[in-house]
Order: structure tokens, then sequence, then C-alpha cells
């Protein structure tokens, strides 16, 4: 299953490098995105049976940063969902288009809450100035359905199983004059 | 001897091929007792306690109990965070929000910490401001009061905990003078009232920030480059000496015991044996610390029992292999006690109904 999960991932990633481009960064200075669900899988074993999907942030109308949503475990494959955190500025080719962040090409349903995209306010997303924000990694214990337990995910694996989209959240360090710094050396002056 | 061993032991978990790792500046030293220990026994579940209605897709960090035998768990800890408070029969017996306080829209309630004396809870609390918080309720999920954390300068706390004397301990990263690099650890002990009364460089500071600064995989997160997950996936709960114990993660975990006025009283290092193992979390009781360790690539989990000093009393296998079968018991440890050696785990029944897997030793 594992192997299976990874060949499939696989050609997501590689679908996803070689779709054409819907929209291009207007003024946008962060990533034009979307959140697409490419592939719907299986996950079999001690008569469980249950599902999980591979998504992947491509381009889109958004313009934002992609990040980790959520997670879970089936088999002890560990998945996870994505979301756009909105930031300011427009992408080109998507005026008058209504802006989903989320396009469902596979899921039969869908209980995952994507709560990311709110009007200039993003649970999850710590300020780190008046206008700049940070999203701190997260340390968890997900439900594996099909062995009942809650088994540790940590970032520092899923993100090279999402699709892509690990290098599409970077802050962006433009100088703030609101914030000062701390020590010199270890940190910076402090205000 | 037993340094020489130790330290051929740690550097061959470091050496082994790491296609991502950068090396640091200054390599981690072990330090103190802890080496690896012949396993002891295994872990079996012999009791079972299904709660009446509760469902969780997921728990945060950490997962508690208390010595009434009541139970914590947060299920969410953005947008609307809470923290569950369940008796010993599983039942709820308190819920604690955020959201109590309208005035401010949360971003991250990330940690928590008991008071044993008031059973009050202390939540750290990132509202969608620069400022931060301690969020403090009463035992029945009441808000009391809310603190706030008075630096002078942007920092990022996510770990806690509260002292006897009612001072906290808050851990966890502040800007680098380029405010885009790697973060650097931020150790504090912090008044009643917020203030800042003294920060601490603790010994392992420098290197593990230029792991991360140097793009060593091991701490950076591939998502967030100036993370630095030794801090921000790091531990920290109240021993019964009225020391705070903070862990920082990997392997080994590094324990820093940390007395109210500040001072370091010892600093040692607890390892798994294997290079892949990493803390999925740890409780102390009277004079113990269990030490749950998880391998990442295995999904193998170790129970390492040290006492205060860090010198090893025992080691537990979990059940291995896919996940332990029907007999695995996760990695989900929310509670430890002595006399008999018993482990909580939370799992769930068909029906998704949160469960207490309690677990001896054998």
């Amino acid at each position: 299953m594992k192997h299976l999960c990874w060949l499939v991932l696989s050609g997501a990633v590689l679908l996803t490098g070689s779709l054409p481009l819907i929209a291009q960064s207007g003024n946008c200075t962060f990533g034009c995105l979307k959140v697409e669900e490419i592939v719907v899988l299986p996950c079999h074993g001690n008569n469980c049976e249950s599902t999980f999907v591979i998504e992947a942030c491509r381009q889109g109308c958004n313009c934002g940063t992609c990040f980790t949503s959520g997670y879970g475990d089936c088999r002890g494959y560990h998945w996870s969902t994505l979301s756009i955190a909105q930031e300011p500025g427009t992408c080109n080719g998507c005026q008058g288009l209504a802006i989903h962040a989320r396009t469902h090409s596979a899921r039969r349903s869908s209980n995952t809450q994507h709560n990311a995209v709110r009007q200039g306010y993003t649970p999850g997303l710590i300020m780190l100035t008046p206008t700049k924000s940070y999203r701190p990694p997260l340390f968890m214990y997900a439900y594996n359905r099909c062995r009942h337990t809650y088994m540790l995910i940590t970032e520092e694996r899923q993100s090279t199983k999402i699709g892509g989209c690990s290098h599409a959240y970077t802050y962006n360090g433009a100088h703030d004059p609101a914030v000062r710094y701390r020590r010199v050396g270890r940190g910076a002056v402090r205000a | 001897m037993t340094l020489l061993c130790a330290i051929g032991v740690w550097a061959a978990a470091q050496s082994e091929p790491k296609p991502e790792q950068k090396s640091a500046t200054k390599a981690i030293t072990p330090k103190g007792p802890s080496l690896k220990n012949p396993v002891a026994g295994h872990l079996v579940r012999v009791q079972t306690i299904t709660t009446p209605s509760e469902v969780a897709q997921v728990f945060f960090p950490p997962l508690r109990c208390d010595s009434d035998g009541n139970y914590y768990f947060p299920t969410e800890v953005v947008g609307a965070p809470v923290i569950h408070k369940l008796n010993p029969r599983g039942q709820k017996v308190a819920s604690f929000r955020p959201d109590a306080n309208p005035d401010l829209k949360v971003d991250l309630a990330a940690w928590y910490a008991l008071d044993p004396g008031t059973g009050e809870l202390y939540q750290l609390v990132d509202p969608h401001v620069l400022d931060r918080y301690v969020y403090v309720y009463k035992s029945d999920g009441t808000l009391k009061s809310t603190i706030k954390l008075q630096t002078g300068f942007p920092f990022f706390p996510n770990r806690l905990a509260i002292f006897p004397s009612g001072q906290f301990l808050v851990a966890g990263d502040e800007y680098d003078a380029d405010r885009t690099a790697a973060m650097w650890p931020f150790t504090g002990i912090f008044a009643p009232d917020g203030r800042l009364l003294k920060e601490l460089e603790l010994e392992d500071d420098q290197t593990l920030h230029d792991m991360a600064a140097s793009g060593d995989a091991r701490v950076v997160s591939p998502t967030n480059s100036q993370s630095n997950l030794a801090i921000d996936y790091g531990l920290l709960e109240m021993g019964t000496d009225g020391n705070a114990y903070l862990v920082r993660w990997g392997n080994p975990a590094i324990f820093y015991t940390i007395s109210a006025g500040g001072q370091v009283v010892r600093r040692f290092t607890v390892d798994a044996g294997e290079s892949g193992y990493r803390p999925a979390g740890f409780h102390i009781t009277g004079n113990r610390i269990a030490i749950l360790f998880w391998d990442r690539e295995s999904a193998d989990e170790v129970m390492k029992i040290v006492d205060l000093e860090g010198h090893d009393i025992a080691t537990y296998e979990a059940p291995k292999g896919a996940y332990g079968g029907d007999t695995g018991l996760g990695s989900s440890f929310a509670c430890y006690t002595e006399n008999p050696t018993r482990f909580t785990f939370l799992g769930a029944d068909d029906n998704r109904r949160v469960q207490f897997w309690i677990a001896e030793p054998r």
C-alpha cells in the first residue's frame, strides 16, 4: 500500500508540474494558487476500509501561500490536507471569476475542515509583525482508522509527501519597520 | 568507559547517512548517565475504558492526567482551540476554550500546563496580534484571568510550565537579527503577572540554532525554514521536585531541569538506542520519568524509564511491526503512574469513541 501511495503521488506531482498555467501573478507577491484533490486512494486492513486523498497546491486564483492544514494516518501512510493562507494581491486572468481555494476532482465526500481562507485572519498563522504571519510546525497524534490508534505526525515526515507544495510556504521577509529587534549577534537590538 | 560508550553511541547515530543533512558547527554533547538499556519487558494493554461520547480525529500535545485521574487532551489548537477534561470513567467534566474571551481572536493555543495545587489550567494563547498571553482557567473550565507576557520584544512561545510559586517557565523562539533567518531558542522565567524576570541561555541553544541555520534536516521543517524542530517539538512538564523539565526534541533527547529561579539544576540526555527514534511524549511521576520514543520509519516504539537525574531504570518495548497489529498502543501517551507501573494511551473503538488504554509492563 505504501508503495502504491508513493507511485500515485509521484504521478500526481508530475501531473501538477505539466499543467498549463491558468493564472499568473498580477500584483500578488506570494503565489496564485488553488488546492486540488488529485486522487482518492483506498486503505484496507483489519476488516477496515477507508480512503484518503492526495492533494496538491496548483496554479489558481488565490493569492497566498500553501500550508498543511490537516493530517491523518492510513495504515502507516501519513496523509495531509492543504489549504491556502490568503495574502494581499490579485492574480492576472482571474478577474470576474469566483475564487475557490479548493476544487474537488476526486473526493466523494469531504468532512475536512478548510478554515484557512478567511478575510484578513487565518487561524494557525501567528502574527510576526502587524502585517506578516508565521505558521509554527505542529506536532499531533492522528487517528488511524484501521488500527484505532493515534499516531504521532510530524512535519519532518509529511512534508515530503504533499505533492510539490512543501516549498510553497515561505515567509516573505520584506522589511517592516514596526518591529524592533533584540540583541546584536544572537538576536537583534532591543526596541 | 561509560562516557566513551555514550559518545560512541551518539556519534554512530549522528554519522548515519542523511542525504539532506548538513553539518552544524558544533556537536551536541551527551552528558549524564543515560545509555541504551536492555529491554526489561513489553507493554501490554490490561484495561480499556470507553468514553460515553467523545470522538476525535486528532489530539495535540500535551496529553495529561492529574492526581485525581482526570485526563486532559486538546482536540483543536487553531481557530477555536479546545481542551477536554474527562474523569477516569471517561465522562466530560470540563472544556477549556480561549474564545471565552471574546476580545481577542485566537491564532493558536499551542500548549497548556496544570497547577497541581489549585487544579487550574494555564494555556498559552497567541491572539491575532503580536502580544502573547497566558489564559488561566478554573478547574471547571471557567476563564479566570488573562496574563500578557511582557518581554519588550517579539517572541513566539510554544511551551509552558507553572512552578508552585506561581512563576512560569516559557520556552519558544525569538528572532535573529535577520528576521528571515532561523530563529533562536527562547527560554524565560515570568512572574505571575507576566513580567519577564529572567531569560536563560541553555547549553545547546547555540548548537541547535546553528543546526537550523545550516539547514540540518534533523531540526529544520521542510515547510518552514525559520523553525527549529528541536525547539518547536520540544516537551515541558513540571516535576514532583518543583523543577520544570524541558526537553529538546531529538535523539538523544536533551533534558534540562530548571528551577523557579531560573537555574539549570541539571542537564542530561536520554538515548532511545536507535537513531530514528524521537520523543513522542513524556510524563513524570514521583522520581521517575517515562519517555515514549517513536521511530518515524518503522513506527516502532519504546518506553524508557529514567530517574530525575537521567539514570536508566527500564526500557519497555511497545508491540512491534505494522503499528503493533491489533495490540498496538499508538503514540498518544497520556498518563504515567507508579505502584503499579501503568501507562495510559488514547485509542478508539469501532465507533471511534475515545478510549483510555491502560498498559503495564510484562
